[in-house]
């Protein structure tokens, strides 16, 4: 007779780690004033703000991430100390799987919106922590990859008269930049004439992308992806509102650009219709938004297995989201292409010892950073300066 | 034609409501102690919070909502205050379809989560004004059924062990459907306002957290 009892797997041979406790988890709400409002279909942003999560542990390593967290920065502070950090403190940092289903239950409902963009901070700490702990760079603790360089393309030509336009496309193509992203607005008439305009003074070196940010209804987003398709644009990305899905599945069959859409999506069940039905070419979460590294990963290998391809986005976020992405980019196999974002707000150039993207990229080349961890360093002073 | 000086369409609607123009939205964090924990697969609850939402016009009508906080509810007021109120602010409280496309603009990415909620505690109030406004009940409001009597069950025998949820089945039988500590029904029916409900204030300070 066989046993009935469970056979327990065998202590691995090395002396096993000792724990990395939590001790500590701060929320530091930060505003910045860009340099240049960003405006878009959605409205003009001239000031935004993110919290920076600070993961302290009883090994002497910390970690940081980023919470998307572009308006009233102290109420995700806030949710963050009240009701995720009693889930985390005395926990193994390590258990991040844990900790991620912890933390989602902080508040009944389902998942999304403000507790997920929290949610996402404290991952991207605790990947960090990881990444310390384990002495890799998060691209690499990914298993994935192993990319040491990536694709980017500029964003963006803001919606913006003719000759603003014109000069931003020109700033960004004298960078080195070969791929760029052009905002897209209401009227349609007006946006079909800059797809036209701009695709003929960008001239054969360089890719055009556009993205509407919502702005349109079905039939009027059917007239844009047209201009869009007929000038070689290679995407449109959110020609219209997110919860809209059985519009963005009619638009599919009606114009040939290919569409791409996920920056405002939080967890993975919000992403699977459209790109099981490969409705979506490309499928853009945002780290700091949709419940950080652990999170995102997961929608971008379920796009994986539809064919869909990886395009992590950054919009206004700081330097920790951008480089969460970057080892992201570096790992995922669908990664197509990343957005550089070029408002250069001290989000992005203050914050840690690492260069924005923007200007580290060379022909749209950015590297992957190969310290342990996110592999930067947080400059604290800035920190303070720019808490709200 | 059209007469110089007199004003039209939107204009002239926000000009007749001129005193109904939202002067006050107060966001009351409120935090009770459950006399019995409720026991449910998600966990047990004994404490419990919510954001009660206060909002004056101009003309001195108030109207209250409830915001779903159960938990961080200093968190659902420190969105309140910065990223809805100035969004109602000064604007018509009968304007509420415009007022909430507005405060669902607050933040971007899909609808959802703790934005929604804390719109909702504004709408409630919105409305509760609105019946106010009207003199009517939000029953008659809605131009619906017009029921006088609604259909209701108690909830609810908790995931306990078999004795408590036994003396939970007897004791809900003999006493159904008990009140909230903050709300006394008006005796009769409450047919000047929207919810039928008027706010002991004195029970709100009582139970604020902040």
């Amino acid at each position: 007779m066989t046993s009935l009892t469970k056979q327990e797997p065998p202590e691995p041979s090395g002396t096993a780690a000792p724990e990395i406790r939590i001790t500590d988890v701060i929320a530091h709400p930060l505003t910045q004033t860009l340099p240049r409002p960003t405006v878009t279909s959605w409205g003009v942003y001239s000031a935004v703000s993110m919290v920076l999560v600070e993961v302290r542990t009883d090994a002497g390593i910390a970690g940081v991430g980023e919470t998307l967290a572009r308006f009233s920065p102290k109420a995700y502070a806030e949710l963050i100390e009240s009701s995720l950090k009693p889930r985390l403190i005395g926990h193994d940092a390590r258990n991040i799987g844990a900790l991620w289903q912890s933390m989602r239950r902080a508040l009944s409902g389902r998942a999304g919106g403000m507790l997920i963009e929290a949610i996402a901070g404290v991952d991207i700490a605790l990947w960090d922590i990881l990444g310390k702990a384990a002495g890799l760079p998060i691209a690499k603790l990914l298993g994935g990859m192993g990319r040491t360089e990536i694709p980017v393309y500029a964003a963006a030509v803001n919606w913006v008269d003719d000759d603003a336009a014109d000069r931003e496309l020109d700033s960004y193509i004298s960078r080195g930049f070969t791929r760029v992203k052009v905002k897209m607005a209401r009227p349609v008439k007006e946006a079909c004439r800059r797809i036209e305009r701009l695709r003929a003074r960008a001239g054969d070196g360089v890719e055009l992308c556009a993205d509407a940010n919502w702005a349109y209804h079905l039939d009027e987003a059917v007239e844009v992806g047209r201009a869009l398709s007929a000038n070689g644009y290679f995407w449109f990305e959110e020609p219209l509102a997110p919860e809209n899905e059985q519009g963005y599945e009619e638009l599919r069959r009606r114009c040939d650009v290919p569409l791409a859409a996920g920056e405002s999506n939080f967890t993975v069940d919000q992403t699977t219709r459209l790109v099981m039905n490969r409705t979506l070419s490309v499928l853009q979460p945002d780290v700091a938004r949709a419940g950080g590294i652990s999170e995102t990963r997961r929608m971008a290998g379920l796009a994986q297995n539809h064919d869909v391809a990886y395009a992590p986005h950054i919009g206004m976020s700081g330097i920790i989201c951008e480089t969460a992405s970057v080892h992201l980019s570096a790992a995922m196999p669908n990664f197509q292409l990343m957005e550089c974002e070029c408002d250069l707000g001290p989000f992005k150039k203050e914050l840690a010892d690492l260069a924005p993207g923007c200007v580290r990229q060379k022909n749209s080349i950015l590297d992957v950073p190969l310290g342990p961890g996110l592999g930067i360093e947080i400059d604290w002073d800035a920190v303070a300066r720019l808490r709200s | 034609m059209t007469e110089p000086g007199k004003k039209y369409g939107r204009e002239a609607a926000l000009s007749a409501a001129d005193s109904h123009h939202i002067a006050e939205v107060v966001a009351h964090l409120l935090t009770q102690r459950l006399e019995k924990p409720t026991r449910t697969s998600w966990g047990t609850y004994e404490a419990i919070s919510i954001v009660l939402i206060e909002i004056r016009t101009a003309g001195g009508i108030a109207g209250a909502g409830e915001t779903l906080a159960r938990f961080s509810p200093k968190s659902y007021a420190q969105l309140i205050e910065p990223s809805l109120k100035p969004r109602l602010t000064g604007l018509d409280a009968l304007g509420i379809g415009a007022l909430w496309q507005s405060m669902r603009c607050a933040l971007c990415g899909r609808a959802g989560g703790m934005l929604i909620e804390a719109i909702a505690g504004v709408d409630i109030a919105l409305w509760d004004i609105m019946g106010k406004v009207a003199g009517l009940p939000l029953y008659r409001l809605s131009g619906g059924q017009g029921r006088r009597s609604v259909p209701v069950y108690a909830a609810s025998v908790n995931w306990a062990h078999d004795d408590q949820a036994d003396c939970e089945l007897q004791g809900n039988r003999r006493c159904p459907a008990g009140l909230s500590q903050i709300c006394k029904r008006h005796a009769g029916r409450a047919q000047g306002s929207c919810l039928g409900l008027e706010i002991d204030w004195g029970a709100v300070k009582a139970l604020r957290t902040t």
